[in-house]
């Protein structure tokens, strides 16, 4: 019996330094100079830890906000005139659009991606056909917006900070995530800090690379990604076990498309990615993959077979 | 050829002098910070800065600008903290944390447990590294290395005491 317990704490600071011994009990096996020693030891490994840390992941954000820079600032050098005249009737336009309503509003059209800054400095970066609207005056005090489609996520540290979409409400502290949702699609990925989601009465708690979502009438369903960032920001779409029927949503927004599936089962699984930036090849990966047969008609209309 | 080399709008270019300067830099933020993640973002904004001024900034005063933007970036974040503060009118003096004698003090102790590692013998240095840089656990560990759990245990439990005894004695 004593032999036993003489073993449990044999290597107690091994066992201290990945927490499964607690300070206080620490305290009681070392002399107090020590113990105060063997904290700020613990302290300074922790910094040591941080600093060793490997740098591609900063590297791979940092040229992410390059490449996503460059596409807003092209054309800067032209239209100065009509650029700064257009931005004064923006104001105005904002200024009694705020007046009436005290809402803030911002939308995006096919294809189109767009970020934008919220009072605090957080970011939120929208996808095609989605929508953003918040209260820019009480956002000191509460920051709640709305959403519909599918944003990326950048939150400043702070108060709570809480995204209501029609399926759930995501609140976070300071983090970064994305959230997809359309009719019968509602899909959360947490990719750093802590994201808590309600959903239908239930409370999913999300850490980095966890995600949960819901098709359709399914049950919940949460899995891992390995991503440090959601894939549509670099300029392609990503699925992962997906029913057919939310990819051809998601091409059609992209692209402004109107896919007429016929007689196709859209309820066929896909997993894959399409780009953003070539029509024909992005139709040809999900379709040819899938083995269906498909035929560009005018104005942009597709037909399945 | 040479003029390539020295470009600091060549991807390439940009990337290795990533990797030389972004360790430096970040200890640099986070003595001065004391924030893992504000100094991730200043990290990241300096090197953004640098990109944006690419064709401007001479390569041999590359490591000089990241420095300067950076800090200079610190200090607007200082600046604006003072102005929120004294409009919330919150009389909370914010510590000193980045007075000269902080930074040099927090330096000195982190250089002293980097020392303290590397004068750990081989075997504890191994466990020490694999538990903490490769955030590994004690059993993948003692898998890794062919050893019983208990013996990763010890010799883990043998480094703290010796870098303890060690950073005591300095």
């Amino acid at each position: 019996m004593e032999n036993k317990n003489n073993n449990k704490e044999e290597y107690f600071l091994a066992k201290w330094l990945e927490g499964e011994i607690a300070d206080q009990d620490l305290k009681l096996l070392v002399s107090t100079n020590d113990y105060l020693s063997f904290l700020e030891l613990r302290n300074g490994i922790n910094n040591y830890e941080l600093l060793e840390q490997p740098l591609n992941t900063s590297l791979t954000k940092i040229k992410n906000r390059i490449a996503f820079k460059k596409k807003n600032t092209t054309n800067k050098t032209s239209y100065r005139w009509t650029l700064s005249i257009a931005a004064t009737l923006a104001i105005l336009f904002g200024l009694f659009f705020l007046m009436a309503s005290n809402e803030i509003n911002h939308t995006t059209a096919f294809g189109e991606q767009k970020t934008i800054e919220l009072p605090d400095g957080s970011l939120a970066t929208m996808n095609s056909k989605s929508g953003i609207n918040f209260n820019p005056n009480s956002w000191v005090t509460n920051r709640v917006l709305n959403l519909t489609g599918e944003a990326y996520f950048k939150v400043k540290k702070g108060s709570q900070f809480t995204v209501n979409t029609t399926s759930g409400n995501i609140s976070v502290l300071g983090t970064e995530f994305n959230v997809k949702t359309t009719d019968n699609f509602f899909e959360v990925v947490c990719f750093e800090g802590k994201v808590k989601v309600n959903y239908d009465h239930k409370e999913f708690i999300l850490t980095p690379g966890k995600s949960v979502r819901k098709i359709n009438k399914n049950q919940e369903e949460e899995y891992f990604t390995t991503n440090n960032f959601p894939a549509w920001t670099t300029g392609e779409s990503k699925f992962m076990s997906v029913p057919l029927e939310f990819v051809i949503q998601s091409l059609e927004k992209q692209y402004n498309l109107e896919i007429q599936s016929n007689e196709v089962d859209l309820t066929r699984i896909y997993t894959g990615s399409f780009t953003h930036q070539d029509l024909d090849i992005a139709l040809a990966s999900v379709f040819k993959t899938m083995n269906i047969k498909y035929l560009k008609k005018e104005n942009g209309i597709i037909s399945l077979e | 050829m040479i003029r390539d080399l020295n470009n600091i709008c060549n991807d390439l270019v940009f990337e290795k002098l990533f990797h030389k300067y972004a360790k430096d830099l970040r200890r640099f933020l986070f003595f001065k910070t004391k924030d893992v993640d504000l100094a991730e973002d200043i990290l990241q904004d300096a090197f953004i800065k640098l990109w944006d001024n690419c064709a401007t900034v001479n390569f041999d005063k590359s490591k000089s600008f990241l420095f300067t933007v950076a800090n200079n970036l610190f200090l607007n974040i200082k600046k604006h903290e003072k102005v929120v503060a004294e409009h919330q009118k919150t009389t909370i003096k914010s510590s000193n944390q980045e007075s000269p004698e902080f930074v040099m003090l927090e330096k000195e102790f982190l250089e002293k447990i980097e020392k303290a590692i590397a004068d750990l013998p081989e075997k504890q240095k191994e466990v020490f590294l694999l538990s903490r840089i490769e955030k590994k656990k004690y059993r993948e560990i003692a898998e890794i290395l062919g050893i019983s759990v208990k013996a990763v245990e010890k010799r883990m439990h043998l480094a703290l005491i010796k870098m303890k005894d060690k950073i005591g004695n300095i």
